[in-house]
């Protein structure tokens, strides 16, 4: 399904074998990387990426969304998981509250870990990059959407995905490549 | 990047057991939900192409939401920094232009605390409709997050020349280590260290702890906290110290909830307000508050021009639910001298076309020897770049979703879709520090930072990056440069000066812009900008790699400061060059030095980087990384015409407790270079860059 070009609200019948009849439980062990994963990179910390997670299956089991589709499931939830994401963090311009360490140093929360100090490389730099970008190259490389597959569910034209897509990737490639580890 | 790490990193992504249990559990206690009836049916779920389903609200009594337990009360919270947006200074620019608010573009008008209201409301639903979307503006200088503040690189000291770098001679700019020649100011988290810049007798005197005192938070009662240090500024017997307060957004605590008696809730802190503490330091061993000059706001940047000083912050009235018309202070900035706070006159506050969300930028002028503020003023509309030349302060903002008629009108090429406007505003600096709105003006594409920003004979020199998609749906980019009036007309431009190239880095030198790009080699362009109405490139010289900074090297050199390449485009490693620019029509590349480090702060922020022409000196702290932990060294080149760069000296210097390397910057005092970092001070003597003293900075 691409979810730019769907009609709003067609009420026809849906085959059942467009949608399966499942239980919250199987949608969340079916979808729990896929939302962790989105999570994980739209917050500060292991802690809020948890929540995130939380919330946006909770939110599911309570509000039983209609669906027309598996297609439309996943992206129900990817939506989903962006907005929690998004309010967990607060959405205080560019600034953010960190516990002090010693010299002034700011201490982390705690933070997620890869097994490879590459992998860990990779995870600080995309969180390093603007929002805008990171959720782009989330979904792209991630979670295997195609760039109308992203427009659709951001909202936004395809040229846009494009363009953050290629900025995206730019600046990847400029922190991987020594920016991120000054300071 | 290959596939495969993707796919790698992705199965690792999940969430503890412990965490997918207690999801478990909530549902379990959640209970089988209602099948909805016909008649009642759940609303359709949009589709994705609609507008997104509202975030959950919190859950309701009996799951509070985790909480960051250093919320309650704990000493130690701090700001984990906005982003820090370098000030521009301008190149020399004798003439004042006087204010002209006939020029300011229609809607600019303020005077009136109803039509601020209005305006905020508007740009508080408008931003929320489009979501976190707008959060972070695409077109952001990339300086990276700044922590306390930034470290001042030396210039060859005199008198009263700054020992920072700076853009423009004769004004200073704010950073995390200043001296007067005989004292060194280090930021050190929430204190200032004060250190004799003695050679080899160099040793601490004195710390002000910006939390004692006068200096103190507003309030203490959990909801205000304070963070680190942000800037530093020395004027005459005047030690200006800038923090940022923060203040817990209660409407997000939820109702009910009392800080102390819930076990956890999350809330966000926002820069409320930065402070501008004025120390006097005729006695460095025992410095004395004098008085605490606060503005709305976290700090943007800060220029000292004389004994003005002007205070940049940036503004967000984050909460639209607390705005209330009858109450000015839930939606204009406020000023506040020790603990007594106003809201800004309604005067003092403008308006401008394009806001991209309520935010509003704040500009102060501060006269340091009488300690007292002089004028204020605000715009509702941000900014991300701010430039100042001796006459007048410039705003740049980047709009990203600019109606289609505003692009045309601002000169956007025809052939490329959906690029960025910046905005510019000037703001007149009189001489006794009356600050007036005089201008607006748009062009088109991004600017880079600070140094992208000149005035010149009562012209503005603008490049650009202009990008975005063409007729064929490819991604293309340009770069561009524009020359505005005094009222922000265009009045001469050089829309492609380049294609498919991004600007790397700017310097404006008097007559001739210099521009580097980069795709794949380095142009470095020079462009002779005598006529405003008819700049022309005067040449294009390719290297690989590109230079992030430009430096002004005695006649007829430019130095460069940037990345290595290779012939494919790929950068690793760092390098300085030398370019002679003496015949503008054929500006060759003297000589280069590769330096094979993973990076240096002076990349992104002119402030890291030693630039001494008259001793013939370069120094720049590099970072590597060896296994875990950063490795921090600061190299000391000496450029001579024979012989080139020659590496005189690699100095080793500590990380902080955490393993990663502290900012540093290096000053010039007497016979002595001065390494400094919240970490410690090192004293090298410059006859032979032997150590002469080290100073840990304890905790």
């Amino acid at each position: 399904m691409d979810g730019g070009t769907q009609d709003a609200r067609q009420v026809e019948q849906i085959p059942e074998s467009c949608l399966e009849m499942l239980s919250t439980r199987e949608v969340v062990e079916r979808y729990e990387r896929m939302v962790y994963a989105i999570a994980l990179t739209h917050t500060r910390c292991r802690g809020d990426a948890d929540d995130a997670y939380q919330e946006t299956f909770l939110a599911y089991h309570r509000r039983q969304p209609e669906l027309r589709s598996e297609e439309h499931r996943k992206a129900w939830l990817i939506t989903t998981t962006l907005n929690c994401a998004r309010q967990i963090s607060g959405s205080s311009w560019r600034t953010r509250v960190v516990p002090l360490g010693e010299e002034g140093r700011q201490v982390a929360p705690e933070q997620f870990e890869f097994a490879s100090i590459e992998q860990n490389a990779l995870f600080g730099a995309l969180k390093a990059l603007p929002q805008a970008y990171r959720t782009v190259l989330v979904l792209f490389y991630f979670e295997d959407q195609t760039v109308a597959g992203i427009a659709g569910l951001l909202d936004v034209s395809i040229s846009t995905v494009k363009m953050r897509l290629s900025r995206g990737r730019a600046r990847m490639r400029e922190l991987l490549t020594g920016g991120v580890f000054d300071d | 990047m290959t596939e495969k790490i993707f796919g790698e990193m992705a199965e690792q992504m999940r969430p503890s057991n412990e965490v997918r249990s207690d999801l478990f559990a909530r549902i379990e206690a959640d209970g089988a939900p209602a099948a909805p009836s016909p008649g009642e049916q759940e609303p359709a779920a949009p589709s994705p192409g609609e507008q997104e389903p509202a975030a959950p609200a919190p859950s309701p009594a009996g799951h509070p939401r985790r909480l960051h337990r250093w919320f309650l009360g704990a000493a130690a919270a701090v700001v984990a920094a906005s982003l820090l947006i370098p000030a521009i200074g301008g190149a020399d620019a004798p003439s004042r232009s006087d204010p002209i608010p006939s020029s300011v573009g229609a809607g600019a008008a303020s005077g009136d605390y109803g039509a601020l209201y209005a305006a905020v409301l508007d740009a508080s639903r408008r931003s929320a409709a489009k979501g976190w979307r707008t959060g972070m503006a695409a077109g952001v200088s990339d300086t990276g997050l700044a922590w306390a503040g930034e470290a001042v690189p030396a210039a060859a000291p005199a008198a009263n020349e700054s020992l920072t770098n700076t853009q423009v001679e004769g004004i200073d700019e704010s950073d995390i280590v200043k001296s007067d020649g005989r004292t060194l100011f280090v930021a050190k988290g929430k204190e200032v260290v004060l250190l004799a810049a003695a050679g080899a007798a160099t040793r601490e005197l004195a710390r002000i702890n910006t939390e004692n005192g006068g200096a103190a938070p507003s309030a203490k009662d959990g909801l205000v906290l304070q963070g680190p240090v942000v800037d530093l500024m020395v004027s005459g017997s005047t030690l200006v110290v800038f923090v940022t307060e923060y203040r817990a957004r209660e409407s997000a605590l939820g109702e009910g909830v009392v800080p102390g008696t819930e076990p956890t809730a999350y809330v966000p802190f926002d820069a409320s307000q930065t402070k501008a503490l004025l120390y006097d330091i005729t006695d460095p061993t025992a410095p004395r508050l004098r008085t605490s000059l606060g503005q709305s706001g976290a700090m943007t940047t800060s220029r000292l021009v004389g004994s003005l000083l002007y205070l940049v912050t940036e503004y967000v009235v984050t909460d639209p639910d607390a705005i209330k018309a009858d109450d000015a202070k839930t939606f204009v900035p406020a000023l506040s001298e020790g603990t007594r706070t106003a809201a800004m006159k309604a005067s003092n506050c403008w308006l401008v076309p394009q806001s991209q969300g309520p935010h509003y930028t704040v500009v102060t002028s501060i006269d340091v020897a009488a300690a007292k503020r002089v004028d204020a003023v605000s715009v509702l509309g941000g900014s991300q770049t701010v430039s100042m030349s001796t006459s007048n302060l410039y705003l740049a903002a980047t709009i990203n979703d600019a109606p289609a008629a505003d692009l045309v009108r601002a000169g956007a090429p025809k052939d490329i879709t959906s690029t960025a406007l910046t905005q510019l505003t000037r703001i007149a600096l009189a001489d006794d520090g009356q600050l007036s709105l005089a201008a607006q003006g748009s062009i088109p594409g991004s600017v880079l930072n600070q140094f992208a920003l000149d005035e010149y004979q009562d012209h503005l020199r603008v490049a650009t990056t202009i990008a975005g998609q063409n007729r064929k749906k490819r991604w293309v980019e340009r770069t561009a440069l524009y020359v505005l009036d005094a009222q922000l007309k265009t009045v001469g431009s050089l829309p492609s000066l380049v294609k498919n190239e991004t600007v790397q880095s700017v310097r404006f030198l008097g007559q001739v812009g210099y521009v580097v790009t980069f795709k794949q080699v380095d142009p470095l362009f020079t462009v002779d900008l005598r006529d405003p109405a008819k700049p022309v490139v005067l040449s294009a010289l390719k290297v690989p790699g590109f230079s992030a900074y430009l430096h002004s090297w005695g006649e007829g050199r430019l130095l460069g400061f940037g990345r290595q390449g290779n012939s494919k485009g790929e950068t690793n490693g760092l390098k300085l060059s030398m370019f002679d620019t003496s015949d503008r029509l054929a500006v060759a590349q003297i000589t280069a030095k590769e330096i094979r480090f993973d990076g240096s702060e002076a990349l992104s922020n002119h402030h890291a980087i030693l630039v001494a022409p008259d001793s013939g000196l370069i120094g720049v702290p590099v970072t590597l990384w060896s296994g875990e932990k950063q490795r921090l060294r600061y190299l000391v080149y000496r450029y001579q015409p024979q012989t080139g760069f020659e590496l005189a000296k690699k100095i080793a210097l500590n990380t902080g407790n955490d393993g990663r390397a502290p900012r540093v910057r290096g000053l010039l005092i007497d016979n002595h270079l001065y390494l400094a970092s919240a970490v410690q001070v090192k004293v090298l003597s410059i006859a032979d860059f032997g150590e002469a003293a080290t100073v840990t900075l304890k905790n």
